[in-house]
């Protein structure tokens, strides 16, 4: 049995690792925390299980806009993410929003929290205007369509049919059998 | 995954986790990853929030990697030992349809005896043989939540026996296993198979499940094609629940009942023409396992946990019987000390009671044993600076063959930059003599040594069997860039006191017919080393596309011509899925294990180097529907992958076809 080459492997391996490190590839690891990573890839997921009114469906090329209500927790997490990706056939675009003219032409609206008090002045428009509201406190989830809601170390979402329908939304059966919980009433 | 399931896990399994697991790990998915991610499985995302003690695999110094239900039902597999085929350096060979040999970084047979398997915090170790009957150890596949693999032992620190890995499959917390599953599965080796489960809510704060399965396996098949006999069936039912009264407490309860039929054709030696007499025995396992474990988290890096579990193994056979009763008490706690220091130590206490009718394969003295083993760890993981760690530990246990038994190690992890990740390790580890390296003689298969004269040789007891000693340098390198991600591994070993098989004086005998007695005694007298490399590369370019490759090398430098070295010195696989649309999804999987010897009834025998082609396809109709066609071993008729010392013929693995259809509703 010929001697185990270890250190010359170790040596050769050694190069390799040194030569990678020194390497001046993009990073991948984001700042944002994997909270807002996962809830980020929920709201691009969950986007492909609603139908809009069709007023607010357009041409293929336009886009399904996602938008984050003044204070963005995702960073540039969310645009990154979605680059390059459809939702139904339509392109994605993510904008920050303060604005009633902002929210009403946005197709979601993720409401951060401690959000909810100064987005509730806008709920009449984005109600009006079909449009999806997402949160993340159980305040919000009395209001809004959709909220996320940690159990543990997991994100889950609630989803409020009253607000559904008030926002002239359709949401998939499979999205509310996915629900944590799916209150009926306002 | 939480993490102080997984911490008090290892604890509990005798394991103690002394140096990354503590911390449990997360796959680090990156966030374009996460988007390509379906609902369900976001809900089964775990999150890291700020303080939170998950690490993720760039930060853990060891060797780790991790099999993730995905890959289990991607590649439409059945068993468990199958699935780890997946994890790079993994030597996973099967002997007969219900037998494998699993190792990680060598010394492969079927009583490997250096590898820790722990199914959700409960240990597969069996201290007869030192190994794992494969065959009873199963779950729903479809709620396993992953299967987290630590190559070398980075395990050592958490107890005996895990001196070339440590095993972890670990289920889906109930809350996540809402709602009903039906599975069915045909197919050319897995013949006929169902699943059922459902789940459901206890109130707001309590969830649960139930499950029952069945499973054939047709025979393998010898050089010619023949069935070799070696079919087998098993049926399990289980149950788990969780319930969280508040935020900081979990409490777990669970359990399982199976039985196993498995047939085999065994040699037996014989003093009557044709002095080596093939067996067609049928066997029956039956088991069960109750579990329950209360957690307190009282903050996002401080916890207590207690666990206990109760295992039953009954195995009726007419070679070989035994019967094994075990239970286990286990406490940790987790503290930060000051900013700098996460401190971590534990408890733990096992019982274990067996009977081992002596056979016409074995004979033990005494047949009826009981076990105790005491467990004790700590361990301080220190941030020296900013991207810094340094982890030192030591476990220390004692068991009633060897005493006192200490396992120190420390490990080193730097993080350059963002997204790559040096570590070093150095420990000490040790594997404990098996129940029948004192207590067991065993009869091999008789070997001609003149025209008319047959040696029959038998492995003799060593009451004053050791532990076999290893001293482990490791070093790893990790780089996780948007789309891809690489992650290699080296190791040297030096191995001490490890047992070897010697020739006793032969002693000619009349009695019953003349003969030559063979004795064997097993010494710790090997000394030798081992190195090696494991690299995983991942490339996604696109949403579509998820491409693997591993590579594995593994060296032996042994003074003496030891039986064990029964290990390919390369392995290599390439994996490719590729997404056609949302709901058809291909998947191709190449594998090249090298060739090697292996002992077979009294000689070696050599299995040559093979490619397994494996190509499936699956397709979701419906949301609720999914359907699986896979053809396995595609690249030739049949090839062998391991044998043992008994077996009769040596069995191959043959090319095959299944089917699956999975309901979810």
């Amino acid at each position: 049995m010929p001697r185990v080459p270890a250190i010359a492997l170790v040596v050769r391996l050694t190069a390799v690792v040194l030569a990678a490190l020194g390497t001046g590839l993009p990073a991948g690891a984001a700042d944002v925390s994997k909270e807002y990573q996962v809830k980020a890839a929920f709201l691009f997921n969950i986007a492909k299980f609603v139908e809009w009114p069709p007023e607010r469906r357009g041409e293929d090329h336009e886009p399904v806009v996602i938008a984050v209500f003044r204070h963005n927790p995702f960073g540039s997490e969310l645009a990154r993410m979605v680059e390059g990706r459809q939702v139904n056939g339509h392109p994605i675009a993510v904008r920050t929003v303060t604005n009633e003219q902002e929210i009403a032409a946005a197709h979601l609206v993720f409401v951060p929290d401690g959000q909810e008090e100064a987005f509730a002045g806008f709920e009449p428009a984005a109600a009006k205007a079909g449009v999806l509201t997402c949160g993340e406190s159980e305040k919000f989830a009395a209001v809004g369509v959709i909220s996320f809601l940690r159990q543990g170390d997991k994100v889950r979402f609630v989803v409020n049919l009253g607000a559904a329908d008030r926002h002239h939304l359709k949401l998939s059966a499979q999205l509310l059998k996915l629900a944590q919980s799916v209150r009926r009433e306002d | 995954m939480k993490p102080h399931h997984f911490i008090h896990r290892l604890a509990c399994a005798g394991l103690a986790g002394c140096c990354l697991l503590t911390r449990g790990i997360i796959a680090q998915e990156t966030p374009r990853e996460l988007a390509e991610l379906s609902l369900e499985e976001l809900m089964d995302e775990p999150v890291m929030s700020v303080g939170r003690k998950e690490t993720p695999l760039i930060e853990s110094p060891a060797a780790i990697a991790v099999v993730t239900a995905q890959d289990i039902q991607r590649l439409g597999l059945t068993t468990l030992p199958e699935a780890l085929r997946l994890v790079p350096g993994m030597g996973v060979g099967r002997i007969r349809s219900h037998q494998w040999a699993v190792t990680a970084r060598g010394f492969n047979n079927q009583y490997v005896g250096k590898l820790l398997v722990m199914m959700d915090g409960r240990t597969l170790y069996t201290p007869s043989f030192g190994g794992v009957h494969w065959e009873v150890q199963d779950t729903l596949l479809e709620d396993l939540d992953r299967i987290e693999v630590i190559r070398g032992p980075g395990a050592t620190l958490w107890g005996a026996n895990a001196v070339n890995g440590v095993i972890n499959a670990t289920t889906k917390d109930t809350a996540e296993t809402q709602g009903s599953l039906i599975s069915l599965v045909a197919g050319t080796e897995e013949g006929f198979g169902g699943a059922v489960r459902h789940g459901g809510a206890l109130g707001a704060r309590a969830h649960f499940r139930v499950y029952a399965k069945a499973q054939d396996h047709d025979d393998l098949v010898d050089a010619d094609g023949d069935a070799t006999n070696d079919e087998w069936r098993r049926a399990q039912a289980g149950f788990r629940t969780d319930w969280r009264p508040d935020d900081a407490r979990h409490v777990t309860f669970q359990g399982d009942a199976y039985e196993v039929r498995t047939r085999e054709h065994v040699l037996l030696p014989s003093f009557a023409p044709p002095f080596a007499v093939v067996q067609d025995a049928r066997n029956k396992s039956r088991g069960g396992n109750l579990l329950a474990r209360w957690t307190h988290r009282s903050s996002d890096s401080a916890h207590i946990s207690l666990q206990a579990f109760y295992d039953r193994y009954r195995h009726q056979s007419s070679l070989q019987a035994e019967t094994r009763d075990t239970a286990d008490l286990d406490f940790d706690q987790r503290l930060p000390l000051g900013d700098r220091h996460d401190f971590v130590w534990g408890l733990g206490y096992r019982y274990s009671r067996d009977h081992l009718p002596s056979s016409p394969l074995s004979s033990w003295a005494p047949e009826r044993r009981t076990l105790h083993l005491l467990t004790g760890f700590v361990q301080d993981e220190i941030t020296l600076a900013d991207r810094l760690r340094v982890m030192i530990g030591t476990k220390l246990e004692h068991n009633d063959y060897t005493g006192v038994e200490v396992q120190p190690s420390i490990r080193a992890l730097w993080l350059p930059r963002e997204g790559r990740s040096v570590w070093l390790a150095v420990s000490r580890a040790v594997s404990t003599p098996p129940r029948y390296a004192q207590e067991a003689f065993i009869n091999l298969a008789p070997v001609p040594v003149g025209p008319s004269l047959l040696a029959y040789p038998q492995v003799q007891p060593n009451p004053d069997a050791r532990s076999e000693v290893l001293l482990a340098f490791e070093a790893g390198f990790r780089a996780e860039l948007d789309q891809a991600s690489v992650d290699v591994a080296l190791f040297h070993h030096e191995h001490r006191d490890s047992i070897e098989r010697l020739n006793l004086a032969p002693e000619f005998r009349l009695a019953p017919i003349p003969h030559v007695f063979l004795p064997l005694l097993l010494l710790n007298e090997g000394t030798g080393e081992s190195s090696g490399a494991e690299v995983l590369l991942r490339w996604r370019p696109d949403d579509r596309w998820d491409l693997r490759a591993t590579y594995a090398y593994f060296a032996m430098n042994w003074p003496a011509d030891a039986a064990f070295k029964a290990d390919p010195r390369h392995q290599a696989a390439v994996e490719a899925r590729f997404k056609a649309s949302e709901r058809i999804e291909l998947l191709t999987r190449l594998a090249y294990v090298g060739g090697f010897d292996v002992p077979y009834g009294a000689r070696n025998v050599h299995i040559p180097q093979y490619l397994a082609v494996d190509i499936g396809l699956a397709w979701r109709p419906s949301e609720a529907l999914e359907v699986g066609v896979w053809g396995r071993n595609l690249a030739d008729p049949r090839h062998p992958e391991f044998a043992t010392y008994n077996t009769a013929t040596l069995a191959e693995v043959p090319r095959s076809f299944s089917v699956r259809l999975l309901w979810r509703h």
